[in-house]
C-alpha cells in the first residue's frame, strides 16, 4: 500500500503543467487567445458602458473643472435679465457663476461633414469668455492671440485641437454649419489649449463668447448656469448653503441640481440598454468556459497514465482535485490577463458603436476615452479565475476519480460525463425556467424596470439545453450510422457520435449556447426591425420631413428655428407644417419626454399606431390642462394607464394632463407622452423644433419643393418619405451594430471551440488513427470522418441552438425587452436567416473540421499498436 | 520464374535506427502465397518496429519493402494505402476493434472502404462469423466480448478482404493458454483455406508452432543459422 505523499502546486506547474503547455502550445495559445476574447468582450463592454455614462458629463467641465451645482429654466432657458437676480440672490456668497449656450453645429461642407462622421455635429458653447480668460489663458502661459477681437464678433469661435485635427482646420479657417437650420459662416480664431489637470477636451468642441452667441442666434436666455464654489475646507459648507438659498429663491421657477444629477439620469436612462449589452457580451465568455472544461477534460483523457501514476505514488484523489483546479486557475490567470489586452483593444471599437447608440436614442454625450481601472483589471482576473474553475468542476472531479496505475484499462474509451446524462435535470431546469417567466420585473428605482426573472429563465434554458441537446448528439450519431451503410467515414463518424465522450458533449454545448444566444437576438433584431418599419409607414404621412442638419434623433440635438418653419408653412405648395418638440420632465421620479404635436391634424393628415384607440373626450374627467397621449413605455415606466391623470411641472405652474389614449413609440425608451403643440408652447415658451413634417397641396410635385426647400434653406436636411426612411433604418442599424458584432463574436468562439474539440479527440484517437491506416483508409477518408464528426456536432448545435434561439428569443420579445424597454414588439422570425446562418455555420465546420483533420494528419506519426 | 510470381512479400536490407540504436539492422526474407511463417525473438529484438515497417506504420532507414511486386518504401502514401488496401490486414495483440461498431460491423469495415455492394458485404459478413463461430454475437459491442471472441472477431476482420497476407503481432499475447490454442488453430486453417500468407510476429514458441517456417531474430538481426523449416 503505497504511503500518503503530497505535491506542491508550484511543482504541479512546473513539471507537469506547463511542460504539457509546451509541447501543445498551438492548442494551448489557441485556448487562451479565444478565452482572453471572452473576457475582453466584456471587458470592453463594461468598459464602453462606463464611457457613455461618464459622457454625460457636462462639456464645459473640460474648460473650467466640474460645477458643483447646475441651474436651469424648466421652460426655454433663463432669461439674461435674470442672471443678475440669481447673482443678487446669492448675496455675496462666494461662487463663480458661468451661464452657458449649448448648441449643435454641422458643418455644411461635405468633406468636413463626413470627417466629422461621429458625432456627426459639434458642440458650440457660448460662455463668457472674460470670465474664463484667465482658465484658457494661464495653461502653460500659451494665451490665444486675438482673444479680444474675438469678443462679442459673432463670426468667431475657438475649436479643440482634436476637432482642428480631425477636420483640418486651422486658424483663420472658415467653417460654414447649420446652427438652429440656418445657414451661417464662421472663422476659427483660435485652436483650445488643452488643461492637463482636467479632463481632456471633447472631441467636437468648439466655443465662442457668450454675447456673440446670443447676439448671432438672437436669443435672450441662456440654457443654463452653472456654479463653481472655491476650493477650502468650508467648500461643502458653501454648496449646502447655495443650493438652499437657490432652492428657497427660485423654487418652483428654476430647477437646482448637481452635475452628478444629471449623469445619473443618463446612467439611469440607459441601464437597461446597457445591462442588455452585458448580458450579451457575456455569450463570448460562456462558450469560452465550455472550452476551459473541454480542454481541462482533454488534458485529463491525455494525461490519464500521468495521473495513475501520481495515484500509484500516493497522492490521493483529493489532492488531485485540487492539483487539477490549480491548473484551471493558471488558465483563469492567462485569461484575465489577455482579456485586459483583448478588452482595451476592442473598447476602441465598442465604445463608439456604444456613444452612438446613447446618441440616437438617449442623449447628446460627449465621446470619452474608454480607460481601464484597478477595478476592471481585478475583475478581468476574478472572471477568468472563477470561471475556470466553475468550468474545471467536471474534469477536476473525473482527474480525482482516475484509479492508481495498476487498476487502469488501457484503450479504454473516453466517459460520457454523468451529468449531461439526467434527463431529469434538464427537464427540471427547462420547467422551472419557464414558470420563473410568471415573475414581475425587479424595480430598483422608479423607472427602472430589470426583468431578473427573464434573464434566470434564460439561464436556466441555457444549461437545462446544454443537458438536452447532448441527448441530440445520440439521435444525429444514430441517424448518420444508419445513413452511412455504404460508406465508411459516415459509418465510423456516426456511430462515435451515437457514443458521445465528453468532449463531444462540450463542444456541442459550445455551439447550442452560442447559436442559441445568436439566433435569438437575431429574432429580436428581425422583429424590431419588422416593427419599426411598420410604425415608421403608419406615421411617416407626410410628404416631406425638415430637420436641423445634423439631426440624428437624440432631443439634445441640433435643433431648427420655428421662423424658418413659418416660412415653409408660408409657401403655396404647402397644405400644413407639424411640427415635433419634446422636453424632458419628471413625474414621480421617473424622467421622460414630453412632446408636442399637432393634434388637429390627427385623423386628417397625420397618424398615430394606436395600441389603445383614444377615448371619447367626454369620458375625461371635469378638470384637467390637456389631453395626452402616452406611449407603452411610458405607461409601463411610470405605472400610469389609459383614462389617468397626471401632474407635470411647467414654467407655467403645474399641469394636469389625461391620458387619452396609447400609442406605440418605437424612438425613444424613456417614455413619450404627447401633447397639443399650441399646449407646450404655451407652458413652455419654446419657438425652436427637432422634426417638422410638411404636407403638400393636391399635384404639388414632391421632388420640385424639395429641391426648392433646400436651395432656399441649405442648413436644414429636407428628406422624403423614403429617403427618411432609409435614414431611419440605418440608425436602427447603427443601434444593432454592437448586437451583431457580439453575436459573430459568439459565433467566432463556437467555431474555434470546435476546431480545438477535434484536435482533442483527433490528438486522443491516436491509436485508433493507427487502426485506421492499417484497415486501409486513406487520409482523405480519415479526414472525411473528422469533418462528419465536427459537422454532426454542429448540425446538432445548431437544430437545437435554433430552437433554443427561438424560444430565448420570444422571452427577449415577450418578457425582457417589454419589461426593460417598455416595447410590444411583433414576432417575426427571420427563417431566412436562420436558414443561411445554419447553412453558411454546418458548410464551415464540415470545411473546417476536414482542414483540421488533414492539417492534423499532415504532422501527425503513426502511433505502434 | 515462378517463384518469384508466388512470392507475396520480399525484404532486403531493411534497417531501421532510433537515434544510435540500431532496431533493425539489414533484414533480408521472403513469404511465398499461403504460407506461414514465424519471427520470433525475446522482447526487444525489434519484432514490432519490423512488423510496424510492413505496416506502414514506420519508415525504415534503407531496404525494400516489396509487396506484390512493388516496392513500398519511398512510394507516395497515397499510392502505398491503395495497394495495402484488403491485401495487406494486420491482427494485433490487443485486438484494435473500433469500439464504437458493432461486431458484424467491425468486420464488414475493410469491405466497406472497397466500395463492395451491401449484398456481398452481407454475405461474406455472415460466412466469416460462421467460420469464427461469432454469428450470435454479431450484433455485439466490443465492450460486450471476451478477449477470445475481440481477436475472432480480429481475425474475421484481417480476412473479409482475403488479403493477400495476413501480419499478425503477439495473436495470442493477451489470451490465456486454452485461447491461444483455438485463435491458432482458427488462424492457420481460415489462412490457408483462404489462400493467405500469414506472418506472426511472437516471443511465443507455442504460437510458431504449426507455422512452415520461423525466423529467429535477435538485436534487430534475423539468425540465418537459425531458420527453421517445419515443413517442406
Amino acid at each position: 500500500m503505497p504511503g500518503r505523499h503530497s505535491i506542491s502546486v508550484l511543482t504541479f506547474w512546473r513539471k507537469f503543467t506547463l511542460r504539457h503547455f509546451r509541447e501543445d502550445w498551438f492548442q494551448t495559445l489557441l485556448l487562451m487567445l479565444i478565452l482572453g476574447l471572452g473576457v475582453g468582450t466584456f471587458l470592453s463592454i463594461r468598459m464602453a458602458n462606463r464611457a457613455a455614462v461618464e459622457g454625460f458629463r457636462l462639456f464645459t467641465d473640460s474648460l473650467k473643472g466640474a460645477s458643483d451645482l447646475i441651474i436651469e429654466s424648466q421652460g426655454d432657458g433663463i432669461p439674461v435679465s435674470r442672471l443678475a437676480e440669481i447673482r443678487d440672490s446669492l448675496e455675496g456668497t462666494p461662487a463663480n457663476l458661468y451661464p452657458v449656450i449649448e448648441v449643435a453645429l454641422y458643418p455644411l461642407d461635405n468633406d468636413i461633414s463626413a470627417r466629422l462622421n461621429n458625432p456627426s455635429t459639434i458642440r458650440l458653447l457660448g460662455l463668457d469668455l472674460v470670465q474664463l480668460q484667465s482658465l484658457i489663458t494661464t495653461s502653460d502661459g500659451d494665451e490665444i492671440s486675438d482673444f479680444w477681437d474675438m469678443l462679442d464678433n459673432p463670426r468667431h469661435l475657438l475649436i479643440s485641437e482634436s476637432l482642428a485635427t480631425s477636420l483640418g482646420l486651422s486658424k483663420g479657417s472658415q467653417l460654414d454649419v447649420s446652427i438652429t437650420g440656418k445657414k451661417r459662416t464662421f472663422e476659427v480664431t483660435g485652436i483650445l489649449p488643452e488643461f492637463q489637470d482636467r479632463t481632456p477636451l471633447p472631441e467636437n468642441l468648439a466655443v465662442m463668447d457668450l454675447p456673440a452667441l446670443l447676439n448671432a442666434l438672437g436669443r435672450g436666455s441662456v440654457d443654463r448656469v452653472e456654479v463653481l464654489v472655491p476650493e477650502g475646507s468650508r467648500k461643502s459648507e458653501l454648496l449646502a448653503k447655495i443650493n438652499d438659498t437657490l432652492i428657497k429663491a427660485f423654487d418652483g421657477d428654476l430647477l437646482i441640481g448637481s452635475p452628478t444629477d444629471k449623469r445619473m439620469e443618463g446612467a439611469s436612462m440607459t441601464t437597461a440598454f446597457r445591462l442588455n449589452l452585458t448580458v450579451l457580451s457575456l455569450i463570448a465568455l460562456l462558450v469560452g468556459l465550455f472550452l476551459i472544461a473541454q480542454t481541462l477534460d482533454a488534458t485529463v483523457s491525455r494525461r490519464r497514465k500521468e495521473i495513475a501514476t501520481l495515484r500509484s505514488l500516493g497522492i490521493g484523489p483529493r489532492e488531485i482535485y485540487r492539483l487539477w483546479l490549480s491548473e484551471a486557475v493558471l488558465y483563469g490567470l492567462a485569461a484575465g490577463a489577455l482579456g485586459i489586452l483583448v478588452g482595451y483593444g476592442l473598447s476602441a471599437f465598442t465604445v463608439e458603436a456604444v456613444t452612438t447608440t446613447v446618441r440616437s436614442l438617449y442623449k447628446e454625450t460627449s465621446q470619452t476615452a474608454a480607460s481601464i481601472n484597478l477595478t476592471d483589471i481585478i475583475l478581468s482576473f476574478s472572471i477568468g479565475i472563477i470561471g475556470s474553475l466553475v468550468a474545471a468542476y467536471l474534469p477536476a472531479r473525473d482527474a480525482a476519480s482516475t484509479p492508481p496505475a495498476q487498476f487502469l484499462r488501457l484503450g479504454k474509451r473516453i466517459p460520457p460525463f454523468p451529468l449531461f446524462e439526467r434527463t431529469r435535470i434538464a427537464f427540471t431546469m427547462l420547467v422551472v425556467g419557464a414558470l420563473l417567466l410568471l415573475l414581475p420585473p425587479w424595480n430598483p428605482e422608479p423607472g427602472t424596470n430589470i426583468p431578473a426573472a427573464g434573464y434566470a429563465t434564460a439561464f436556466l434554458w441555457l444549461t437545462g439545453g446544454t443537458l438536452a441537446a447532448a441527448f441530440g448528439l445520440k439521435i444525429v450519431g444514430w441517424l448518420m450510422h444508419r445513413a452511412g451503410g455504404n460508406n465508411a467515414p459516415l459509418l465510423l463518424a456516426g456511430s462515435r457520435l451515437a457514443q458521445p465522450t465528453s468532449r463531444h458533449q462540450l463542444a456541442l454545448a459550445g455551439f447550442f449556447v452560442a447559436i442559441g444566444m445568436a439566433s435569438a437576438m437575431t429574432f429580436l433584431i428581425s422583429s424590431f426591425e419588422h416593427t419599426v418599419t411598420q410604425w415608421l409607414q403608419q406615421r411617416l404621412k407626410a410628404d416631406l420631413f425638415v430637420s436641423s442638419a445634423g439631426f440624428q434623433g437624440s432631443d439634445s440635438g441640433p435643433k431648427m428655428s420655428g421662423e424658418l418653419l413659418d416660412q415653409i408653412e408660408q409657401l403655396d405648395e404647402v397644405r400644413s407644417v407639424d411640427r415635433f418638440r419634446s422636453k424632458e420632465v419628471e413625474y414621480s421620479g421617473v424622467l421622460f419626454s414630453l412632446a408636442g404635436i399637432r393634434f388637429d391634424l390627427l385623423g386628417k393628415d397625420q397618424e398615430l399606431l394606436w395600441l389603445n384607440e383614444p377615448l371619447p373626450v367626454t369620458n375625461a374627467p371635469s378638470s384637467f390642462d390637456a389631453v395626452g397621449y402616452a406611449n407603452e413605455n411610458f405607461t409601463r415606466r411610470t405605472g400610469t394607464g389609459l383614462g389617468d391623470i397626471i401632474d407635470v411641472s411647467t414654467p407655467q405652474g403645474t399641469k394636469s394632463i389625461w391620458i387619452g389614449g396609447i400609442h406605440a413609440d418605437y424612438a425613444r425608451d424613456n417614455g413619450l407622452l404627447l401633447v397639443d403643440l399650441p399646449k407646450l408652447e404655451g407652458w413652455f415658451g419654446f419657438n425652436d423644433y427637432e422634426t417638422a413634417s410638411v404636407f403638400l397641396e393636391e399635384g404639388v410635385p414632391i421632388d420640385t419643393l424639395q429641391i426648392k426647400l433646400r436651395e432656399a434653406y441649405p442648413g436644414l436636411t429636407i428628406r422624403n418619405n423614403s429617403e427618411l426612411m432609409e435614414t431611419a433604418l440605418f440608425i436602427f442599424k447603427q443601434t444593432f451594430s454592437v448586437t451583431k458584432a457580439l453575436q459573430m463574436i459568439g459565433l467566432l468562439v463556437a467555431l474555434a471551440g470546435l476546431i480545438l474539440s477535434l484536435l482533442s479527440l483527433l490528438r486522443e484517437s491516436g491509436r485508433e488513427l493507427s487502426l485506421q491506416k492499417t484497415l486501409g483508409m486513406n487520409r482523405h477518408e480519415i479526414a472525411t470522418t473528422t469533418a462528419f464528426e465536427g459537422c454532426g456536432v454542429a448540425v446538432i448545435g445548431m437544430v437545437s441552438g435554433l430552437f433554443l434561439g427561438g424560444m430565448l428569443g420570444l422571452v427577449l420579445i415577450y418578457v425582457i425587452n417589454r419589461q426593460s424597454f417598455g416595447w410590444t414588439l411583433q414576432a417575426v422570425y427571420p427563417f431566412l436567416d436562420s436558414v443561411l446562418l445554419a447553412v453558411a455555420v454546418v458548410l464551415l465546420a464540415l470545411t473546417i473540421s476536414y482542414a483540421t483533420g488533414r492539417l492534423y494528419l499532415r504532422k501527425w506519426r503513426p502511433e505502434l499498436i | 520464374m515462378q517463384d518469384k510470381a508466388n512470392t507475396v512479400l520480399r525484404v532486403e536490407g531493411l534497417s531501421k535506427a532510433y537515434g544510435n540504436q540500431q532496431v533493425l539492422n539489414n533484414l533480408a526474407f521472403s513469404i511465398k502465397r499461403a504460407e506461414r511463417v514465424a519471427i520470433v525473438g525475446p522482447s526487444g529484438s525489434g519484432k514490432s518496429t519490423m512488423l510496424n515497417c510492413l505496416a506502414g506504420l514506420e519508415t525504415p532507414d534503407s531496404g525494400r519493402i516489396e509487396f506484390l511486386g512493388r516496392d513500398l518504401v519511398g512510394m507516395p502514401e497515397a499510392e502505398v494505402t491503395e495497394l495495402r488496401r484488403g491485401n495487406l490486414t494486420s491482427v494485433f495483440q490487443f485486438f484494435h476493434l473500433l469500439p464504437t461498431l458493432q461486431a458484424r460491423e467491425n468486420v464488414e469495415f475493410p469491405l466497406l472502404l472497397e466500395n463492395a455492394s451491401r449484398s456481398e458485404r452481407k454475405e461474406k459478413v455472415g460466412e466469416l462469423l460462421e467460420e469464427v463461430g461469432l454469428t450470435h454475437r454479431s450484433r455485439a459491442w466490443p465492450s460486450e466480448l471476451s478477449g477470445g471472441e475481440m481477436q475472432r472477431l480480429a481475425i474475421a476482420r484481417a480476412l473479409i478482404t482475403e488479403p493477400a497476407m495476413i501480419l499478425a503481432d503477439e495473436p495470442t499475447g493477451s489470451l490465456d493458454a486454452k485461447n491461444s490454442e483455438r485463435i491458432l488453430e482458427l488462424l492457420s486453417k481460415l489462412a490457408e483455406r483462404h489462400g493467405t500468407a500469414l506472418l506472426i510476429v511472437t516471443h511465443d514458441p507455442v504460437a510458431s508452432a504449426d507455422c512452415d517456417r520461423i525466423l529467429h531474430m535477435l538485436d534487430g538481426k534475423l539468425d540465418e543459422g537459425a531458420v527453421e523449416a517445419q515443413t517442406s
